[in-house]
């Protein structure tokens, strides 16, 4: 479905960014590029500290500075880059042709501004509603994300909503203005796993009424497996396999995914249960930003690994029609 | 709510009851008989003196009956008399009572004016050059004296340039006194300010409502600056408590006619129940306002309720 | 109840969360510290060696010499009894830190035995102390110092015994929240359950872990108890004449400030620069102390 679309919503081109902490300067997102077509859903997944939400939150220049800072890299949207906007430009982009879900609905909601407030300031600022109008529409936004009684939700406080709920309100927030891009950072980690489920459905459903193209940010297989048309898989601040969902997950090319799909359990019980569908633990453990290896990143965890996977970097090659991965063994894999 | 404000109205009475206590207590546990302190630093009186004192005073009786009596007077508004001039203890105070609490309203407005937004501007440019030169001011501010700083203000502003009287007793003689504190507590407000707000600026609803498309200054305005408040009450209580016990110092610098100065002279006078009732007044005020704080809260914070 | 958020958490401070190597070289590197560590260093040397540094009598009249401008035979010049203000400023350190730390001692002892005292004992015993330590609390510690002072009667001694006595409480409430963090841990159960006796256990666990917040609050108290007893001093409840404590120095010279302003600097200038170090060095240690205060300051 998104291979014949010309060209793509959203595409970021070699993204660079770099944090400053106590033990020096250390590069979170070295070199991503990837792109998004037009009502696609990408799924990017990885380890904890892979550089995923940092990318995510690159695309809104969301990055807190200091101590981070995008030292490289374009992020083109709409045919322009949105790291060279003015701040007012950006600020028409936010919230508006591009939101964002975020991890901790809890502590996302401001708990001193009603929910009425917080839904209806977006739709107010750039879409130049009234309050009345602000309010019918966040109404008839909060149906959509099937909360109860939305009139009576538009005076209540965060902290009188459900975790599920707020997730909801977080949802209808983000899709107020019908952006073109949702970018949902891990939405249902912090969900038990009923509400997951829901939320998920929800954000199927209003996808395929709105049209909008999806990045997923998450470290649950099963949630890929279900919701993304393509995937991305970072390890260590790099893209190192990026594929259609189908062709990953038959065939996985770079020993980084297949380490990730050995450690799941029957894909029947995938969708059952979020818990056990999340990543499990590899041996050996992600190399510090601070101290990188020299070749390939995966190689010190690696049981394919060769002298050359230590000392170069494997490039990022289309090994079949739109499968892409960073693997000197890739071809020699059994 | 109402169930709450009588439960704190109960603390409060049983705090003010304490030190009426603890005070009496405190008369008794010192060294030395209290009439012949009193008395013996301005005459040489004689033994009938001293016993027609203690039975004035209600000194013969046990502690724990001069307690009682004491609170039973407290309680229909009289504060015993001063032992010079025997004068009323209640009136003598609550005439300069509203000379203090002006003395404090005024140094907490200049206190809050300037530490709040140097607090917050330290906070929103943190680990900048700005943010290290206002914190640097704020340690030195928090480091001087406040009767040194009243000094130099007087020798420069009253002696030296004369533009302001060294004591007039009108709004004027306000200003160097109120001036001294606010400067001296806004240093402490900085700083408590500034890091408040670093912890509401990492906040995840701030970077929500950037996500949102909200310009900084809207997002400042409407999403940090309600959640700051709530800090910030809580700053100008504990700042307000310090600043009471300032100005006490303060008043004795500028001749400020405050009640700070009539405990001064009651402490070097041994007047017992003049130096009672200050510590009666002052713990009252001290006491009020920590429940207005509280009350503050309610307003300002809707996840908070008083059961 | 209100939420209320204070503006420093002294149970985010534990010694165990950072490893001993890190902690010192984190110290080595806080310019705080050092700068802080320095000035106290260097007023303890002129307090030690006051005898030998200052050239003249700190309580020798010379009726000649009143109120003579700074010059090279009396640096600081001279106050209204003709006496050498810069001996008398530097005698006023022996003072000053003889007051801060007795005023800091008494708070710190008596604080931290009340809060072990409570947080060990529970009940009634806990119920009585940390009362009476909320009772304090309410209060200015200036208020109280001079409520104790007003029935004491005016000295050095009796101010000192005051101003401790008026910061008790906030010793008292960092050992408590300490104690009753650590009365919660597992190993506190298991030492009681195999009969540890309860010295060995404040001896060996409960120590290291109230140790360092109670040296910041008391780094930074040291400040607040020099301000105090100063203060004190000024409105002549504290040190009495001859004595050449700063606040005293600036009370007595008030009246001659417009044709002697040295009079009024010096002393002035030697309080600020005592308190500022204490300050120093407290935020200092505190930022190597405290995680949380870390990552803010980055």
């Amino acid at each position: 479905m998104a291979a014949d679309t010309v060209r793509p919503i959203l595409s970021i081109r070699d993204l660079r960014v770099t944090f400053q902490g106590g033990l020096g300067l250390a590069a979170a997102v070295d070199g991503v590029s990837c792109e998004l077509q037009r009502g696609e859903t990408l799924a990017v997944v990885g380890e904890s500290g892979c550089g995923k939400s940092v990318t995510a939150l690159s695309i809104l220049r969301l990055i807190p500075s200091p101590p981070g800072r995008i030292a490289g890299g374009a992020i083109e949207f709409d045919g322009r880059d949105l790291l060279a906007l003015a701040p007012e430009e950006l600020y028409a982009v936010r919230g508006n042709a591009i939101s964002m879900i975020f991890q901790e609905p809890m502590t996302s909601l401001n708990p001193v501004l009603s929910i009425g407030t917080q839904l209806t300031e977006g739709l107010i600022f750039h879409k130049r509603l009234g309050i009345r109008e602000a309010r019918e529409r966040t109404v008839e936004m909060l149906r959509l994300v099937q909360i109860p009684d939305p009139e009576a939700r538009l005076a209540q406080y965060a902290h009188q909503l459900s975790g599920g709920m707020r997730q909801r309100v977080m949802i209808a927030m983000a899709l107020a203005c019908e952006p073109r891009v949702l970018i949902a950072d891990e939405p249902t980690t912090a969900l038990d796993v009923t509400i997951q489920r829901q939320i998920l459905d929800l954000m199927v459903e209003l996808k395929e009424r709105l049209g909008t193209a999806i990045i997923l940010i998450t470290h649950d297989l099963g949630v890929v497996a279900e919701m993304a048309d393509r995937v991305a898989v970072m390890y260590a601040g790099k893209i190192i396999e990026q594929a259609p969902v189908d062709g990953l997950f038959d065939h996985p090319r770079h020993p980084y995914t297949r380490g990730l799909m050995a450690a799941l359990p029957r894909l029947d019980r995938l969708s059952a249960s979020g818990e056990e569908g999340r990543l499990n633990e590899m041996p050996g453990l992600v190399p510090s930003i601070y101290a990188m290896p020299p070749g390939c990143a995966f190689a010190p965890r690696c049981p394919f690994a060769t002298s050359q996977c230590h000392a170069e970097e494997p490039a990022f090659e289309e090994l079949s029609p739109g499968h892409y991965a960073a693997c000197w063994e890739a071809g020699r894999l059994p | 709510m109402t169930n709450y404000i009588i439960r704190r109205f109960i603390v409060a009475v049983a705090i003010l009851f304490a030190s009426i206590i603890g005070v009496s207590l405190l008369i008794h546990v010192v060294p030395g008989d209290p009439v012949i302190m009193m008395i013996a630093q301005n005459s040489n009186p004689s033994p009938e003196q001293i016993e027609n004192m203690r039975k004035a005073l209600g000194l013969d009786r046990p502690v724990w009956e001069q307690t009682v009596i004491y609170l039973g007077k407290v309680l229909s508004g009289d504060l015993g008399r001063s032992i010079f001039g025997s004068q009323s203890v209640a009136m003598l105070l609550f005439d300069r009572l509203p000379n203090t609490l002006a003395l404090a309203a005024a140094a907490m407005v200049i206190a809050t004016g300037i530490g709040l937004p140097l607090g917050f501007f330290a906070a929103y440019r943190q680990g900048t050059w700005i943010d290290s030169v206002l914190m640097v001011g704020a340690v030195l501010g928090v480091s001087i004296p406040q009767f040194w700083l009243g000094l130099i203000l007087l020798l420069f502003f009253s002696l030296t340039l004369e533009w302001l009287p060294v004591a007039s007793g009108d709004y004027r003689s306000l200003l160097l006194p109120a001036v001294t504190l606010g400067v001296t507590y806004s240093a402490i407000i900085a700083r408590m300010t500034r890091s408040a707000m670093i912890e509401v600026f990492t906040e995840d609803f701030i970077r929500t409502a950037r996500a949102k498309g909200l310009p900084e200054a809207l997002v400042l305005r409407r999403h940090a600056l309600k959640p700051s408040l709530i800090a910030v009450v809580t700053i100008i209580a504990v700042v307000f408590g310090y600043l009471m016990g300032g100005a006490v110092v303060v008043e004795n610098v500028f001749a400020w006619n405050g009640i700070g100065r009539i405990a001064l002279e009651s402490i070097n006078r041994r007047d017992y129940p003049m130096i009672q009732g200050f510590i009666l007044v002052f713990a009252t005020v001290i006491v009020l306002i920590s429940i207005l704080i509280d009350l503050a809260y309610a307003w300002l914070d809707p996840r908070i309720t008083y059961r | 109840m209100a939420a209320t958020a204070p503006p420093y958490d002294p149970t985010n401070v534990a010694a165990e969360e950072l490893p001993r190597t890190r902690w010192w070289r984190r110290t080595a590197r806080n310019r705080s510290i050092w700068l802080g560590g320095v000035l106290i260093a260097v007023l303890a040397i002129v307090a030690l060696l006051a005898p030998v540094l200052a050239p003249y009598d700190p309580t020798k009249l010379a009726a000649g010499k009143r109120l003579s401008p700074p010059s090279w035979e009396h640096a600081f010049g001279t106050d209204e009894f003709g006496r050498d203000i810069f001996s008398r400023v530097i005698h006023g350190t022996q003072l000053t830190l003889y007051v801060g730390v007795v005023a800091v001692g008494i708070g710190l002892l008596a604080g931290a035995a009340i809060g072990i005292g409570a947080g060990y004992a529970g009940g009634w015993v806990q119920a009585v102390l940390m009362r009476g330590v909320d009772f304090l609390y309410t209060f200015p510690d200036i208020l109280i110092a001079l409520g104790l002072v007003a029935f004491l009667g005016p000295s050095l001694t009796n101010a000192m015994v005051a101003v401790g006595i008026s910061v008790v409480p906030y010793y008292a409430r960092v050992t408590y929240s300490v104690v009753l963090v650590e009365r919660n841990k597992p190993y506190f159960e298991a030492a009681t359950a195999i009969g540890a006796g309860w010295p060995r256990l404040v001896v060996r666990h409960l120590l290291p872990n109230i140790v360092p917040p109670l040296i910041v609050v008391a780094t930074l108290g040291f400040s607040a108890a020099v301000l105090s007893a100063a203060a004190l001093s000024f409105l002549g409840l504290g040190a009495q004449p001859p004595a050449p404590e700063w606040g005293k120095m600036l009370a007595d010279g008030r009246n001659y400030i417009a044709r002697a302003p040295w009079i009024l600097v010096f002393p002035g200038l030697a309080i600020v620069v005592t308190v500022l170090g204490f300050n120093i060095l407290g935020d200092g240690i505190r930022d190597v102390l405290d995680p949380r205060q870390r990552r803010e300051v980055r």
